[in-house]
């Protein structure tokens, strides 16, 4: 069960790296326009939810601090990612 | 079953303590303030904003990234060794985070003497007084998480394998997480969206 819990972790330790990877090839690779921001943003929301799904364990938590803490990592991605795209419309 | 025995089953079965779980989204919303200040100045002051992120390297912001979720993957693994009562495994996984994290304050040290030596200060314009500001509380974080780091290392092994210990390992991994939570928005904030 233990030897299953540390694949498991090493597992997602191993799609975060792939993601993050990702998210700096999309910043370094690609001109710049507002498809490059939101996903950048998008890998950053998919990896916080990993980290609170599986490191974290959100979801052995009391109902409502899984609900704050997942609705919070989708508010603050949009937040970030919309304020990128009106920065670079002014 | 009632509603306060379904509450109290809840609380034992949750990783780490109410408070924390508290704690931990009060500084959410802390931080969440601070990234809109930042965007409503970026959106005001664009080309400032651009300019200042130019100068950032993108290195190593990804280094301190790796480096986080390499110390995530450990403190969870502590944690899982904590719940089977392995005093060795839990002591080898905080040395390796205290190492993560000891790296990245090396490497962060090391990116605020290369701007403040450039006269890169956080009287410089708006970018960098936010840039100091919001990686200097995330830094104050780092250092706080690795205090305890060292105090839970420093338990003996009977008081390790006792639940008020797992309890306690319990908080202090769920506050590092919510630390690398914070940097995986930071990092594209601040070191990715360059061009924009």
């Amino acid at each position: 069960m233990i030897m299953r819990l540390l694949d498991h972790n090493i597992r997602i330790w191993g799609v975060l790296v792939i993601l993050t990877l990702a998210s700096v090839s999309f910043a370094e690779l690609t001109n710049w326009h507002v498809a490059a921001v939101v996903a950048i943003f998008a890998v950053a929301v998919v990896k916080a939810q990993l980290v609170a799904v599986n490191f974290m364990e959100t979801g052995h938590a009391l109902p409502h601090w899984n609900w704050l803490y997942r609705v919070w990592i989708a508010a603050i991605g949009c937040l970030l990612c919309g304020g990128t795209i009106l920065s670079m419309y002014r | 079953m009632d509603q306060r025995d379904a509450l109290k089953a809840g609380l034992e079965r949750q990783p780490g303590t109410n408070g924390i779980w508290t704690f931990v989204f009060i500084d959410m919303i802390v931080f969440s303030l601070m990234f809109l200040v930042f965007l409503s100045e970026k959106i005001r002051l664009p080309k400032i904003y651009a300019a200042g992120q130019a100068h950032l390297d993108f290195r190593i912001g990804l280094t301190n990234t790796l480096l986080l979720i390499t110390s995530s993957l450990f403190m969870a693994d502590a944690v899982a060794s904590t719940r089977r009562r392995s005093v060795v495994a839990v002591r080898r996984n905080l040395l390796a985070c205290l190492a993560c994290g000891g790296a990245f304050c090396v490497n962060k040290l090391f990116e605020y003497h290369a701007k403040l030596s450039a006269g890169l200060s956080p009287a410089h314009n708006s970018f960098y007084s936010f840039y100091f500001f919001i990686t200097g509380a995330h830094f104050l974080h780092v250092i706080g998480a690795m205090i305890f780091f060292i105090h839970c290392m420093r338990q003996n092994e009977l008081q390790m394998v006792q639940p008020g210990y797992r309890r306690k390992l319990e908080n202090v991994g769920l506050f590092w997480h919510f630390v690398d939570l914070l940097w995986i928005f930071i990092f594209p904030l601040l070191y990715l969206t360059r061009g924009a």
